[in-house]
């Protein structure tokens, strides 16, 4: 008999692709929030006109689209986690699953509506 | 000061590298997450306390099998990493909501029109306000100086535990100072 050395590997196999989801987001989102600092820093928009100028840059919109929808995917990993680790009564659980991918999808419809239309 | 509870799970990030065998009791995918149950309190703290209960020499220690669990979660003292874990969770929870949706708002507000903008800085000017966006502030800055360190261990950086137990008070420190001064220099 020939003894097989086979690593055993159980469930349905997502959980690297999260991990790796959520610390990638978590690098745009930072790499995102340390330049715009930086411009904040050096010169600091003036009153309403001022942030309105800045928004108006068609790269400033694309830019702050990705930071937040990065920003709500990073959050859906991290609220799942904490969901699969405290809720365990499967069906309260779902229904909190649902509730925030719905929630999700409204904020990036609505930031998108913020972004565009201002 | 006792509380009685039924079920309690907390979880600890280990490195994966350190501790491959734990780690795969985890959860699959993350693969250093290890959750405590009540089960495992049962199995290994309790006995533990139990045991140094002074018995009548020659006699076993009988304990009934459903006691009651106390547990004292004021007591339980937690190393700086523990906390630095904690807080990342908790931080991380409570940006996602009310985080989020006050945030989306307040971009709103600030993009809209100069009345709703002039609105949106008579809010945020009052004290009350102030102390509360201090707070939202340190709740981000700790999540984000966290999120740092948990890169790092990820990509294997200060994973010895006293490497570990330094960044985690460094993480701890930078979120306080850092809040501030961005509250100082804002105001």
């Amino acid at each position: 008999m020939v003894k097989r050395s086979v690593r055993l590997t159980t469930g349905a196999n997502y959980g690297l692709r999260d991990w790796l989801g959520q610390r990638v987001t978590a690098v745009v989102m930072a790499v995102f929030i340390l330049c715009l600092a930086g411009a904040l820093l050096v010169a600091p928009p003036q009153g309403y006109a001022g942030w309105k100028a800045v928004f108006a840059n068609q790269w400033m919109r694309i830019a702050a689209f990705l930071f937040l929808v990065s920003l709500f995917w990073h959050a859906w990993i991290g609220v799942r986690n904490i969901l699969m680790d405290y809720v365990h009564a499967t069906g309260v659980r779902l229904t909190l699953q649902i509730l925030v991918i719905l929630s999700l999808l409204l904020y990036t419809v609505w930031s998108a509506e913020i972004l565009w239309s201002a | 000061m006792n509380r009685t509870i039924k079920t309690f799970t907390f979880a600890v990030k280990l490195p994966s590298r350190r501790y491959p065998i734990l780690s795969r009791a985890g959860f699959e995918g993350d693969d250093y997450w290890l959750s405590f149950s009540s089960a495992w309190l049962n199995r290994w703290i309790l006995p533990s306390k139990l045991s140094q209960r002074r018995t009548e020499p020659g006699k076993s220690l009988k304990l009934p099998k459903n006691r009651p669990k106390y547990l004292n979660l004021l007591r339980i003292k937690q190393p700086a990493p523990a906390m630095v874990s904690l807080l990342h969770r908790i931080t991380g929870a409570l940006l996602f909501f009310p985080g989020i949706p006050a945030f989306l708002c307040g971009l709103e507000m600030a993009l809209s029109s100069p009345e709703k903008y002039a609105r949106l800085q008579a809010i945020l000017t009052s004290p009350l306000a102030k102390v509360g966006l201090l707070v939202s502030l340190w709740f981000f800055v700790h999540h984000f100086c966290a999120g740092i360190r948990f890169v790092a261990l990820d990509l294997h950086y200060g994973i010895e535990l006293e490497q570990a137990r330094l960044t985690s008070k460094v993480v701890l420190v930078a979120g306080v100072i850092i809040t501030v001064l961005i509250g100082v220099l804002t105001w």
